[in-house]
């Protein structure tokens, strides 16, 4: 194609031999690092598999969802976007080059178009070699590897349009300034400035307001923002679940495509209005220097402005708003003094300053009403049409999204006596959460159990931390016995072939497949319980779970199992026999384990609520601890936290008992859930002068019955 | 043809160029002079559709260039700052040139870098200042364009040189019918090429013509009568300056020299000198006839 008015495809040519020594030392940093990890992976798994190491959690092979191996291109695409848009567009910046292309028998729209798609031809290639390396690399080592070919392919094509986006956004912000400074200041206004400023707003909110799930209502969250969402991912700025909540998420795709898009024709516009005299200047015209130079200000005093006004009015905040005021007044002059290369026009900055000045503390004030008016909310029948309720609660963590709660957030239940539980319940959360002033409302007293709940009116959706009391939970399992979505839900389990496997504290002592019979066994268990049953074991959660990880599209997601008496019994006999197997046949080290029990907790007159305890000296000491029990005289002891000066009760009946079990070995050997028993953990540390910490020297876990 | 149109431009409060109207025909060869900010780099860039005019239109055979392929193709800059890609030899520029402009010549490429001695595979970066130009001298004439625009392309090369690439514009021009816009500073370096002259001051143009009307109407002539006589025995002709000294009066005189010579011995002079004027005289007399001081100028 060599339409001169669109585009050329003699100049496309031309540009990406221009981009040809950055392209390919890209393209060479890319494949090394690339090579590099997926080296270290099958090493890994190689010398796990001869039993060399143990992986820290995963069992059999290692799970490849095509995002962790490729992380450390968000950092390298921002590097080559940079590098491709300076050498792309840098004609602009210098009258002989920008009168030599201008000269060309070209549109200006085929110059842009032409000259643009150049960077964008480099970028794919670099992202295709790579996916290319990796395939191949991940196909020779399949039998290692869990590889999510979906993910890997999502994880390409979201840092090609990662890249993309933010090479549209450097087309635009080039076609409207003049010079290098300005290329680079006017690209990162573009990208993040709205972003930062909406970060820097809802981070002020979720810090003032109370329950408040933490997220960023529709297009204003970040995760549809390609570029934004991995580059403050990445330097932790604003909150997000992981990479692959980003890569999953297809509204990212569309957004991300659609906002660059309109960079792209923005800039073709600006390029075209752009007069080939604003080589070298800062910006296209009095109106676009007045803007960046306001956007300038906003992006270097909101944060310091907008916590003065909402959280913190103190002396100290208010010398951070003059130093941040400084700042932008040193930045503008030293922008000014570049565009126009004259001393003088540092005071023409002054009105955008001011202008600036106002629209940062106009956002501040901003920032006070919502939070005042969230604070406000208050869900009553009237208000609320439906809810949607998502399994966070007690197994709330950030490594991986819960798959039935991913699920069950999006089903609306009208039911109204689950609305008027939950409203009941937020109202009540709401009222414990002020009078101890906490934000952080996951982690619940003893006897409840934290969910969000969606509180959804017509239009407005409030997404709230709420605490359930057991009868809560129970009253909402019978009340979706209508809801067979929702029930599907949570008979939703990954085949055991496609997960790998953590399971709470014992994972040292179980093997692969022991942990993956378990996992069967508990599934099975929960698959023939009724709803009511699996709703309360899933919610309610346990001390002890199985997490069966797994990654779907590029997203890593768990299943939490839990393993308990009540709902899983055979689950739970299977972990307690795999645990004392070894036990049972080294009478040596049973009889060890028994000696340190007598002679530091039960003959120890100190340290008796504490679970460590030291030897003679510091150099080692033995971390004693409950990982499950079973006293069914005391039913709700299975709900409470147990200590070890609760062994000590009644003259220490238990602790001796768990004595005498680990000296005759026969009361840890065929251990049935149905039995009353004890789970220990005993960890022998040792103080390593070198590296002046204490490492685990032993560890062992078993259970013990107690009749 | 070239019509400029009251052509206007301004950069923020600078009047670059301010109602410019000329006519550039086909196949000659039209100079700008001027001074440095006269606006004949401006002018230039406008013809080859870099700049868009503020006011006013740039029609080559009546079609606007700016933003228009079609025209462009058989328009080529030779800037007074030149620009070469990063790194690159003449023979990547020249397969560039190639690429764009569909009537390059590779066999007067080949010719013109005998001619000039460039060493082809050498990083053009590498090159002296008078050999870049003359690189780039060498990609606008094998174009192919049939119009070249040159902006104070002597700068920098020898006199050997220079002349070459006048024989060169020359030869384009009278080959190919070519048409060659060329501005300098100097009037000397443009007055044996050109075929049209035009002087731009502060935006203005101040002088447009032919240079052979200019030299052939415009002519000095040395004369003395027996008798007393003052600027008024010239009253019937076009005199552009007079000046006398005793007996003997110094004229400029507009007008066809044949008729004018004939009507001045008709006055029975006892002196009648017809003497050749310089460009740079014609030009400080037309300069001085529309009030401006040519030294300053």
């Amino acid at each position: 194609m060599n339409n001169k008015r669109i585009f050329s495809f003699n100049l496309f040519k031309q540009t990406f031999s221009q981009l040809k020594s950055v392209g390919i030392i890209g393209m060479i940093g890319v494949l090394f690092i690339s090579f590099t990890i997926v080296f270290d992976l099958i090493q890994e798994r190689l010398r796990y598999n001869l039993g060399k190491t143990q992986a820290d959690y995963e069992y059999s092979k290692a799970i490849v969802t095509g995002l962790d191996e490729n992380r450390f291109l968000v950092v390298l695409i921002p590097l080559l976007v940079i590098a491709f848009s300076l050498i792309v567009w840098h004609f602009l910046n210098q009258r002989a080059s920008s009168d030599f292309y201008h000269s060309l028998p070209y549109t200006r729209l085929a110059l842009y178009l032409s000259r643009f798609m150049a960077g964008v031809a480099w970028l794919l290639l670099i992202l295709l070699v790579n996916m290319l390396v990796q395939l191949v690399s991940f196909i020779l080592y399949k039998d290692y590897l869990l590889v999510d070919y979906n993910g890997m392919l999502l994880m390409h094509l979201s840092l090609f349009i990662y890249g993309f986006q933010a090479l549209c956004a450097f087309a635009l912000a080039c076609a409207l300034t003049g010079n290098i400074i300005s290329n680079i200041l006017t690209a990162g206004i573009i990208v993040f400035l709205p972003r930062f400023i909406t970060t820097i707003v809802f981070s002020f909110i979720n810090t003032q307001t109370i329950l408040r799930v933490g997220e960023v209502p529709g297009l204003l969250n970040n995760i549809y923002n390609f570029d934004v969402a991995f580059v403050f991912k990445f330097i932790g700025v604003g909150r997000f679940d992981s990479f692959a909540d980003i890569v999953s998420n297809p509204g990212t795709y569309i957004y991300s495509i659609l906002l660059s898009l309109i960079y792209l024709v923005l800039g073709a516009i600006a390029f075209n209005k752009r007069k080939s005299e604003y080589a070298g200047k800062g910006a296209i015209s009095r109106v676009v220097r007045f803007i960046i130079r306001a956007a300038i200000v906003v992006a270097l005093n909101v944060y310091s402005v907008a916590r003065f006004i909402n959280l913190d009015r103190s002396i100290e905040s208010f010398w951070e708003i003059v130093a941040t005021f400084l700042i932008s007044v040193v930045i503008l002059g030293i922008y000014e003094f570049i565009a126009s290369k004259r001393v003088a026009s540092i005071i023409k900055a002054i009105p955008s300053l001011i202008v600036g000045i106002v629209v940062t503390v106009g956002i501040s004030l901003c920032i006070n009403m919502t939070v005042k008016n969230i604070n406000n909310y208050t869900p009553t029948t009237d208000n609320v049409k439906n809810v949607s309720i998502s399994i966070v609660g007690n197994n709330y963590s950030f490594d991986a999204s819960e798959y039935t709660g991913v699920i069950t957030e999006n089903i609306k239940i009208t039911n109204e006596e689950v609305i008027d539980i939950l409203i009941d319940a937020y109202n009540r959360t709401k009222k414990k959460a002020l009078k101890s002033d906490t934000r952080n409302y996951y982690i619940t007293d003893e006897g409840y159990t934290a969910v969000e709940v969606q509180f959804n009116s017509s239009i407005i959706k409030n997404k709230r931390i709420v605490w359930l009391t057991n009868s809560d939970v129970e009253n909402i399992a019978s009340s979706l016995a209508d809801y067979k979505d929702y029930q599907k839900a949570f008979d939703k389990y990954p085949d055991v072939d496609e997960a790998s496997f953590e399971y709470d504290s014992v994972i040292d002592n179980l093997t692969s497949t022991e942990i993956k019979n378990v996992y069967q066994t508990a599934v099975e268990e929960l698959k023939v319980l009724d709803f009511k049953d699996v709703y309360i074991a899933r919610v309610k959660g346990s001390s002890t779970n199985v997490q069966a990880y797994f990654s779907k599209n590029g997203k890593k997601y768990k299943v939490i199992i839990p393993i308990t008496q009540e709902y899983t019994p055979k689950a739970l006999a299977l972990v307690m026999n795999y645990c004392n197997e070894d036990l049972n046949e080294q009478e040596e080290i049973r009889s060890g384990l028994a000696d340190i029990l007598e002679t530091y907790v039960l003959n120890s007159d100190t340290n008796n609520i504490y679970d460590e305890y030291y030897l003679s000296d510091t150099s080692s000491y033995y971390d004693i601890y409950f990982t499950d029990y079973k006293f069914p005289a005391n039913e709700d002891m299975e709900s409470k936290a147990l200590y070890l000066e609760d062994l000590e009760e009644n003259d220490g009946e238990y602790l001796k008992a768990i004595i005498d079990a680990l000296r005759n070995g026969n009361e840890i050997t065929n251990v049935d859930s149905d039995d009353e028993f004890i789970g220990l953990n005993i960890t022998h540390m040792v103080y390593d002068s070198e590296y002046e910490n204490y490492y685990c020297d032993e560890e062992y876990y078993f259970y013990v019955r107690i009749d | 043809m070239i019509e400029l149109k009251l052509v206007s431009k301004k950069f923020d409060r600078f009047q670059a160029l301010d109602n410019i109207s000329s006519c550039i025909n086909d196949s000659s060869i039209y100079g700008m002079v001027g001074s440095n900010g006269a606006g004949k780099s401006t002018l230039l860039r406008i013809l080859a559709g870099i700049y868009e005019a503020d006011e006013g239109d740039v029609l080559y055979d009546g079609q606007a260039i700016y933003n228009n392929p079609e025209v462009k193709r058989n328009v080529v800059l030779v800037g007074d700052e030149l620009f070469f890609f990063p790194g690159a030899d003449l023979k990547r520029m020249a397969k560039f040139y190639a690429s764009v402009y569909d009537n390059f010549d590779k066999d007067l490429f080949n010719e013109l870098i005998i001619d000039f001695k460039l060493d082809i595979n050498k990083n053009i970066g590498h090159y002296s200042k008078g050999m870049r130009r003359q690189a780039a001298i060498v990609l606008a004439l094998s174009t192919g364009a049939n119009y070249l625009l040159f902006d104070e392309t002597f700068d920098g090369l020898d006199p050997v040189v220079r002349k070459f690439v006048k024989k060169k514009m020359c030869e384009i021009v009278a080959d190919k019918n070519a048409t060659v816009i060329i501005t300098s500073h100097s009037l000397r370096e443009l007055e044996d090429i050109c075929d049209h002259l035009v002087l731009l001051h502060k935006g203005s143009l101040v002088v447009d013509s032919d240079i052979i009307e200019l030299k052939t109407h415009k002519f000095k002539v040395q004369i003395a009568f027996k008798e007393e006589f003052d600027r008024e025995k010239f009253s019937d002709f076009d005199i552009v300056s007079y000046s006398q000294r005793g007996s003997v009066a110094n004229i400029i005189i507009n007008g066809e020299k044949e008729i004018v010579v004939s009507s001045l011995r008709d006055l029975n002079p006892v002196l009648l000198d017809v003497l050749p004027l310089t460009l740079e005289e014609i030009f400080i007399y037309e300069m001085e006839k529309l009030g401006y001081d040519f030294l300053e100028v």
